[in-house]
């Protein structure tokens, strides 16, 4: 609801991440969490009870629904920015509020309230039950609630770290960056934390409550000489306990994202064509996600949109190829207790050596596909005002075999994309493009001087048959990665190692 | 519509701030129901309505800012905000910068643009899925090559923004929105194109027909099936008018008066200059009827005008909100944006380029080997640097016409350069939301394929 509604959600799948993402996560923080719920006696410190949820259940389904649910989310967060080597702004927000989705065969009705109180819960059941059109009824059943486990175990609670803390990282970045090279002339920064509350009830008798936290501290430079400036950024987090950032500190983000900006001082324009190219381990996992990822998503699948529809068994990949897609993993930034459906997280093989081997499916599309297909865990929405649809988590390349510089010392010719910045692809048809944030020439099998504002353009699945050679030096990127699907942010993971590609199309301004 | 005792209680807070020791404060409160239908197989897919509210609450305290937001406006919620932002605002830099305008700047407003239509507040969910419906029907009959209208539908927005500050300040307007798209995927001997196309609008009477925009969605997708990657090579290339509004809107960065006072922006130190081509001029105006940027003040509460930016390819002016105009010495713009949710930050209102002379068609015919390029991917436009880089989509051009569609290509160049080599302005200027532009033509463009 900013000031000028974008409408670009259709087909849009934008990656983004830096200071600008930071923006998207719901920043919430410090303090807050505690304070907010002490001493309340319903769900999470609201004014709700099953009473009230098998209410709303049951005015949902009166118009003849198939299945019902209600979501609640109570997030708090902070974010604290730094600019011009000061503490610019400190922001501290509050996103609370119920949505109400009933389903009847392929259709949705969704409505939400940030009004908890009783009759505009009740007008928002009635508002979604309208999309059913008909008459029905529901007779609650029993709703046990139980709280979901956490797979993300922490220390301290971003939330309880007093806002000073958070100040000095900050600090701490912007005098490390700024010592590193006299030509780092702007440093930028910012942490967020929020903490989430989520309860999931439905009509199959589910009541499922979970609070989790996430957060990321993340560091932008711009480095000048003479005319020449470039940008440099680095960062992470993910669903980690304040202690996250003892070893991950500040100043090794700061250190990355300087030496990204100087490095690329003085680069020469990408060469460009048809080259062999390199992706470097981790956050050039991106690739995938945008490549293959979406394409999985069932949503895409049961329209038929998707080039990978009924391709289960195909080889779609060369069989250096294997897609993991995991939301168990600890601490991880893609990774959730329960998904916004009520499903338990889970890890699926998506591309097997090459062979397709499934879908991601939240539960409307499994069952609307019918067969085998069960939710695989992947139904995930961006707040209480939206609905869930089927996302990634963390989305990773398995490992090969080959050292990093085994990979690299491979190519007589070609180009390193080590960093990259967004991306966004077509899923029909599985065109692509990245910028690469940095990068370099392959000389003779070693990596020589830094080239600026390339982008590499392809089209998946023709890519995927061209991955000749994969790293054993497979990392999950830092934490900084947010997804954007139809209007909805989530938050990701991403990685891979080291991997070389045949005859990609790198788009840059020389000739 | 927006509740009456709800402002009331904000205004309340605001004061109530101030006594707890802030020295200024101001409050963004939005009011807003939104009404969406999706359509699938001649019926309702998806139907959103819901109404929501937020508050945003900037607080200055010894010359810090502290800023906070909540959706909760229950007594206690809004009581709670204040002390968090009070809290909070401690924690931040004194910066003798900080402030809301002075009073002399807010008045008086130089008008109240028309961004308001009954008849959009009248719409139902029903118009809107008639209407989503029917562009499924249309997109799908378009064509025989057309497989899959995969995303199509209808929404509303009806708002009520009010702006109040602890000078006295209280005002609000009311706002209208709808928009309509149809996503389209085509399929021919195997190869899959998708395309779209959407139209937004502040009144019901600007909007294209439901038949309009379900046939160029189709359209878009169809035309694009067969599409090859061409030899890497220098050409003239055509923006077509959806890709040229994405070309001025990524000079927008570039103008940003804080990027400017970092020296981070291409366009720095060029005030004054020639720096594009004298076919071009460059206007931010929110004081348009019936266009989506529209608004009487802005995120701040400065009255909202006509900003020249370009005139005849000169640089005239930077963007600037009341923080940076400050540090820089510079006016405010008038243009600063601002979502309950977020701190006021330098902004736009409608940002456009005017028609020019020439025709699409005179256009294309000059060109002996060129691309017009009517999609892009990817967001390659670096505003430090000036450095442009993105995935292209189009028709090749030999000898004055279009033959084959082309993908899998980039277009790159520098920004600085490609404004001063726009050798054609088309008369074909085209809105939808809140950037404007006509068909516009580089004179040689590096295109990256084979």
């Amino acid at each position: 609801m900013a000031d000028n509604q974008a409408v670009w959600r259709i087909n849009r799948r934008e990656f983004l991440q830096g200071l600008t993402a930071a923006g998207i996560v719901a920043g919430v923080a410090p303090g807050a969490i505690a304070t907010a719920h002490a001493g309340a006696d319903g769900f999470g410190g609201l004014p709700i009870d099953e009473t009230l949820i098998a209410k709303l259940l049951q005015a949902a389904m009166a118009k003849g629904g198939e299945f019902a649910e209600v979501y609640v989310q109570d997030s708090i967060g902070t974010n604290v920015s730094l600019d011009e080597k000061k503490i610019r702004s400190a922001t501290v927000g509050v996103s609370r509020g119920v949505g109400i989705r009933v389903i009847k065969g392929l259709k949705i009705g969704y409505a939400y309230s940030d009004d908890f109180s009783a009759e505009a819960l009740l007008a928002t059941a009635k508002t979604a039950a309208l999309i059913a059109g008909g008459d029905g009824s529901w007779q609650p059943q029993p709703l046990k609630p139980h709280m979901a486990k956490s797979i993300s175990p922490i220390e301290v609670s971003p939330a309880d770290v007093p806002v000073e803390k958070k100040v000095a990282m900050l600090l701490a970045a912007d005098e490390k960056a700024r010592s590193l090279d006299p030509r780092v002339l702007q440093v930028m920064g910012r942490f967020a934390d929020v903490g989430v509350y989520r309860l999931i009830a439905n009509t199959d008798g589910l009541l499922i409550e979970d609070r989790d936290v996430l957060s990321r501290l993340s560091i932008s430079v711009i480095a000048a000489d003479g005319n020449d400036r470039h940008a440099g950024f680095f960062g992470g987090g993910g669903r980690v306990g304040f202690e996250h950032y003892r070893t991950f500190t500040p100043e090794l983000i700061a250190e990355r994202a300087a030496r990204m900006a100087v490095d690329i001082l003085g680069a020469t324009s990408a060469p460009t064509g048809e080259q062999t190219v390199v992706l470097g381990n981790g956050w050039a996992g991106i690739l995938l996600h945008e490549a293959v990822g979406h394409g999985l998503e069932a949503d895409f699948i049961r329209k038929k949109t998707s080039l990978y529809t009924d391709r289960v068994g195909q080889q779609v990949a060369s069989e250096h190829v294997t897609v993991i897609d995991d939301a168990t993993l600890p601490n991880e930034r893609g990774s959730f207790n329960v998904d916004d459906e009520g499903e338990l997280p889970q890890r699926k093989v998506l591309i097997e050596n090459g062979i397709l081997r499934g879908y991601l499916f939240d539960k409307l599309n499994a069952k609307l596909m019918g067969g085998d297909w069960k939710s695989t865990g992947s139904g995930r929405r961006e707040s209480f005002r939206h609905f869930p649809m089927p996302r990634m988590s963390n989305t990773f390349l398995g490992p090969g075999k080959a050292t990093k510089d085994e990979v690299i010392g491979s190519v007589k010719q070609g180009f390193y994309a080590k960093m990259f910045g967004g991306g966004q692809v077509d899923i029909s048809n599985g065109n692509f493009v990245f910028e690469v944030a940095e990068g370099y020439l392959i000389e003779d099998g070693k990596v020589t001087k830094p080239v600026k504002d390339a982008m590499l353009i392809g089209v998946g699945p023709d890519a995927l048959t061209k991955v000749t050679m994969v790293g054993n030096d497979d990392e999950l990127d830092p934490g900084i990665g947010t997804c954007g699907k139809n209007g909805q942010s989530v938050p990701v993971g991403v990685g891979l190692g080291h991997v070389r590609i045949e005859k990609m199309t790198v788009g840059g301004t020389k000739g | 519509m927006m509740d009456a005792k709800k402002v009331e209680a904000i205004n309340k807070l605001v004061g109530k701030v101030k006594s707890a020791g802030a020295d200024q404060a101001d409050a963004y409160f939005e009011w807003g129901r939104e009404t969406e239908v999706t359509a699938r197989d001649g019926e309702v897919e998806n139907l959103k309505q819901s109404t929501g509210t937020g508050v945003g609450l900037r607080v200055f305290y010894q010359q810090r800012v502290g800023f906070g937001y909540t959706s909760d406006l229950t007594d206690k919620g809004l009581d709670d905000l204040g002390e968090r932002v009070l809290a909070i605002a401690r924690q931040t830099a004194q910066d003798e910068n900080n402030g809301l305008p002075p009073a002399n700047l807010l008045q008086p407003r130089n008008k109240m643009p028309d961004v308001f239509d009954e008849k959009i507040v009248a719409l139902d969910s029903e118009w809107l899925a008639k209407r989503a419906i029917e562009m499924e029907k249309i997109a799908k009959a378009h064509d025989p090559r057309v497989k899959q209208v995969d995303d199509v539908g209808a929404g509303s927005y009806v708002a009520e923004v009010a702006l109040l500050n602890s000078e006295g300040l209280i005002d609000r307007y009311r706002k209208t929105y709808l928009w309509m798209y149809t996503s389209v995927v085509a399929e021919e001997n195997g190869d899959k194109q998708s395309g779209w196309f959407v139209d937004q609008a502040t009144h019901l009477g600007e909007m294209d027909s439901a038949e309009a925009i379900a046939k160029e969605g189709a359209l878009r997708a169809v035309r694009m099936l067969g599409a090859k990657k061409i030899d890497t090579d220098v050409m003239p290339v055509i923006f077509d008018p959806p890709m040229a509004k994405s070309f001025i809107g990524g000079l927008i960065a570039a103008i940003n008066g804080d990027m400017i006072y970092k020296k981070s922006s291409f366009l720095l130190d060029k005030l004054g200059q020639p720096v594009a081509s004298p076919l071009v001029s460059i206007y931010d105006d929110g004081l348009l009827d019936k266009r989506v940027g529209s608004r009487p003040f802005d995120g701040e509460g400065l009255p909202t005008r006509r900003n020249t930016i370009f005139e005849q390819g000169v640089l005239k002016m930077y963007l600037y909100d009341m923080y940076t105009a400050n540090k820089a010495g510079a006016a405010p713009s008038g243009t600063a944006s601002r979502g309950y949710d977020s701190l006021p930050s330098i902004g736009r209102t409608n940002f456009y380029l005017p028609a020019g002379k020439t025709s699409p068609a005179e256009m294309i015919k000059g060109i002996k080997k060129g691309l017009l390029v009517n999609r892009m991917m990817g967001s390659g436009a670096n505003a430090v640097t000036g450095d442009y880089s993105r995935g292209a989509f189009g028709f090749l051009i030999e000898n004055g016409e279009l033959t084959v569609p082309v993908q899998e290509v980039t277009v790159s160049g520098n920004m600085l350069k490609m404004l001063a080599d726009i050798d054609a302005v088309g008369n074909d200027l085209d809105w939808r939301g809140s950037i404007g532009a006509p068909s516009i033509r580089f004179a040689n463009l590096t295109v990256s394929g084979k």
